[in-house]
């Protein structure tokens, strides 16, 4: 049985992290917090649904179409709401990226409806050890949470882009200065965002499903993973989120489903008060 | 002002050995230096030196990682700013910060009314005590502007007026709090000669009336002019200390200011 | 401008019995969201906070008295110091720990904090009626010889409630810690420089939010008749920030516009429901951009040219 719920943590951990990842490759990169990340992971669930159904095509087929197209609206958003106030307070960050928020459900309800929608991965089957089962679908989320991982950490050290994100991250005046054309690195952080939530965004409806209200919770998990893992940096984005994932499987099953998501944000402000800055935390000065 | 029991035998400002690591980086090096009351010392060194850091770590605005500050004898290190206004301590910044919504009058107010003892009820409910302070802060605020010449601006947009009067309002705010010791980053930034000499001017005339003034500046000639004594920084550590005349003389000084010419 | 404010409300008074049971009703919505609105314009306004868990504290106010009511038979008046008491402790509480977080930080925790005391809400069966949440909540029992039962009568308590809220904070504007705020607002270096305690006056305009939030959840229970946890969900809260920033952060008469502005307004006008969340996202996104007075800041040049320029002005800074 603990073997069990271990896996099932491992996996929800690393749906979890997935989901986690763009937002703090936002906030490393750009500083900006943004709420409506939950959307893009939404949009991005319903891009790919929409493109197997429209064309026929198969779920790995539909998603790359369907980071592409994600990626393009984040960059979108970045320029048209984002761009303008990011010299401004954080506030008005905040503000213009809760107004997407609901701009970007509002539109999701007129354009699919409200009603919750299956995705078909046409993985079927599960791997059995012994007591633990464990289906190639959610297996998936591992490998999504691998080749991520992979992916962004072979763009942010070996491509040359990388290196530019990483400088903009580290700090945004100094790259400017040594002449990186910040917007450019900028815009191409929200289209890596964007693609990635889109992969998570469709992994979760998968997963579980696809409706207008599904990027709520995905968004405050993210919040919370960032927080304990540290705002900005991506191994605490994959550390935080498998141990929030692991945590909220053990409590849930252990001591209270209910109450499993009390306990998760408790964690999260104990650790806030003893690392202010989250546990890997990039410190800005 | 309260008394503090202070140990007078003790230099009026005493840094000893303050270090402040930023990324690995050292940028205030084991930094020692005494002011003594009454005394003008100017701070300086090519850029990089760690002179604006040794500011902030003096007023509280980062932690150090070593060494520590005291006045009279009293320790200020690990103190919060606030608590370090509440010690004697004004300070200016960079670019002249001010609050740019508020009026002039507005703005030196806030200083003068910080740190008056007044509970909250009390001043919510708005007693007598409570009016008290803010008539005593009009008046503190009315005096202050009519010393540093910025009577006439008194209901103008902080935020609009030039940098020049910024600067100066950002110093009348600083003296506003009474204070006993004033630190002033890059007082004669932005400014030109007739302006400096003016600004120069009222440094004096601030060490004449009774407050201890440390300066960061560029402006090496001006801080020559006007300082009774000057510490030099060179990359974090303190490479001389004395006279202007024997700064100037002092050839690790030289080196220092000439060399980043010659790397340029 | 909050003078204005005062006065509108007074002739609000005087005209509501010739008004209609809808319009009284509709009206007493408003008004009850001008109060936890004008709660979050303290906080975002003056003390340059955004609270998403604020509709916790609002939620806690409406629950706590409510539970004393139905479950052990206390009286509204009894009931409602203590569940101020007790938003106050849990404000102090949740503040003291968040005092030293910065920026994103201070954000994250409070949405947690909200989003705990939801989960409690909707998750402690036994005790808060789980999402079903808690029906048939009387209006509040008579006292000094006032009735409340009636429309009309429901509608000039919660009138008293918002101009008593607004009168103290007011007060509290004007007075030195209300003026900390605001150089707190202006820029948080100088003002902690020149001996503002960060913490100690965050705290404080936390509490006090806190307190006239609960105010309104005081009120949100007898009004509605029921209360379910879903009430009180971080869109509340973001509600609540809509309408201090499209009414004009910064004022105090702003998150009353702002109420009246996407309560009364849309109501009047029919809006479709569905069409108001995506005029909250549109509006935010707009106003943020292109209006950051919001609609006050729009109006204080018109009263510039009605009332002379030494006017408007003078009103700008005790605002």
């Amino acid at each position: 049985m603990l073997a069990q719920q271990l896996i099932n943590g491992l996996v929800l951990g690393s749906i979890y992290a997935l989901s986690a990842l763009g937002f703090t490759l936002i906030f490393g990169v750009a500083r900006v917090v943004n709420f409506a990340y939950g959307e893009f992971l939404m949009l991005g669930a319903f891009l790919t649904l929409t493109t197997m159904t429209v064309t026929g095509v198969d779920f790995f087929i539909a998603l790359p179409l369907a980071m592409g197209m994600t990626a393009l609206l984040s960059v979108a958003a970045y320029l048209l709401a984002i761009r303008p106030v990011m010299r401004g307070t954080d506030l008005q960050a905040l503000l213009v990226t809760t107004g997407m928020l609901y701009v970007l459900r509002e539109v999701a309800i007129l354009i699919w409806g409200t009603a919750p929608r299956q995705m078909e991965t046409g993985l079927d089957g599960a791997l059995e050890f012994g007591d633990i089962l464990i289906t190639h679908q959610r297996l998936l989320a591992v490998a999504f949470l691998l080749i991520m991982v992979t992916g962004l950490y072979a763009l942010l050290y070996k491509a040359r882009i990388g290196r530019a994100l990483r400088a903009v991250a580290q700090n945004r005046f100094g790259a400017e200065t040594i002449g990186l054309n910040v917007d450019r690195v900028i815009s191409f952080a929200f289209a890596v965002s964007g693609a990635m939530a889109c992969v998570a965004g469709s992994l979760i409806g998968a997963l579980y499903a696809t409706e207008p209200s599904m990027g709520g919770s995905p968004l405050l998990k993210a919040f919370v993973i960032v927080i304990f893992g540290g705002l900005g940096s991506v191994p605490g984005a994959i550390v935080g989120g498998l141990v929030i994932g692991l945590t909220e499987t053990l409590v849930g099953a252990y001591i209270s489903n209910a109450f499993k998501d009390v306990f998760t944000f408790l964690i999260m402000l104990a650790v806030l008060l003893w690392r202010p800055t989250g546990l890997l935390g990039v410190r800005s000065t | 002002m309260t008394e503090r029991i202070t140990d007078k035998g003790a230099p009026f400002l005493e840094v000893q050995g303050l270090t402040r690591r930023f990324h690995g980086v050292v940028a205030v090096n084991e930094v020692s230096f005494q002011v003594q009351r009454g005394e003008i010392v100017g701070l300086i060194g090519p850029n990089g030196a760690g002179k604006t850091t040794t500011f902030n770590l003096i007023s509280g605005r980062f932690p150090s990682n070593a060494g520590s500050v005291r006045l009279q004898g009293q320790l200020l290190t690990g103190l919060r700013p606030d608590q370090i206004a509440a010690c004697g301590i004004a300070r200016t910044f960079q670019g002249a910060r001010v609050f740019p919504k508020l009026s002039v009058a507005a703005n030196v107010e806030v200083g003068a009314m910080a740190l008056q003892p007044l509970g909250l009820w009390a001043d919510w409910l708005g007693g007598a005590q409570a009016r008290a302070v803010q008539e005593q802060a009009r008046q503190r605020s009315q005096e202050v502007l009519a010393w540093t010449g910025l009577a006439e601006l008194a209901e103008e947009t902080a935020g609009s007026l030039s940098y020049a009067h910024q600067s100066l309002l950002g110093i009348a705010i600083a003296l506003a709090l009474k204070p006993q010791l004033l630190l002033l980053d890059e007082p004669f930034a932005g400014m030109n000669t007739t302006e400096t000499q003016r600004a120069a001017n009222m440094v004096r005339r601030i060490r004449d009336a009774g407050i201890t003034v440390v300066l960061v500046e560029h402006d090496v000639p001006s801080v020559m002019r006007i300082c009774d004594r000057i510490v030099v920084l060179d990359q974090g550590s303190k490479i001389a200390e004395g006279t202007p005349q024997e700064v100037r003389a002092h050839e690790r000084v030289i080196q220092a200011y000439l060399g980043v010419e010659d790397d340029a | 401008m909050s003078r204005t404010v005062l006065i509108g409300l007074l002739l609000l008074g005087l005209l509501a019995p010739a008004l209609s049971d809808y319009q009284i009703y509709l009206l007493t919505l408003t008004l009850l969201w001008s109060i936890l609105a004008l709660s979050m314009g303290l906080l975002l306004g003056y003390a340059g906070e955004i609270n998403f868990g604020q509709a916790a504290f609002v939620g806690i106010a409406a629950y706590v008295s409510t539970l004393l009511r139905l479950k052990l038979g206390w009286s509204f008046w009894a009931a409602a110091p203590v569940a101020l008491a007790v938003v106050v402790l849990c404000a102090a509480a949740v503040g003291s720990i968040t005092m030293r977080l910065r920026g994103p930080f201070f954000v994250l925790v409070m949405l947690a904090f909200g989003e705990i005391v939801r989960l409690i809400l909707a998750n402690w069966q036994e005790v808060t009626g789980g999402p079903v949440g808690l029906r048939q909540i009387t209006p509040p029992e008579p006292v000094l010889g006032l009735a409340f039962d009636t429309k009309l009568s429901f509608f000039y308590l919660v009138l008293v409630v918002l101009a008593l809220s607004t009168l103290a904070l007011i007060a509290l504007v004007r007075s030195r810690t209300g003026r900390m705020f605001v150089a707190m607002r202006e820029d948080e270096t100088l003002a902690e420089f020149v001996g503002v305690g960060l913490s100690r006056h965050k705290l404080i305009a936390l509490c006090i939010s806190a307190f006239i939030a609960g105010l309104g959840g005081l009120l949100m229970g007898p009004f509605l008749t029921v209360l379910a946890p879903n009430q009180f969900s971080i869109f509340a809260s973001v509600d609540m920030v809509v309408m201090v920033i499209v009414g004009g952060i910064g004022t105090l008469a702003g998150p009353l516009l702002g109420a009246i502005f996407l309560i009364y307004v849309p109501e009047l006008l029919s809006f479709a429901r569905e069409m108001r969340p995506i005029m909250m996202g549109v509006l935010l996104i707009v106003v943020t951009l292109f209006l950051p007075g919001g609609l006050i800041g729009g109006l204080l040049p018109l009263l510039r040219r009605l009332g002379g320029r030494g006017a408007a002005r003078k009103e700008a800074q005790h605002d």
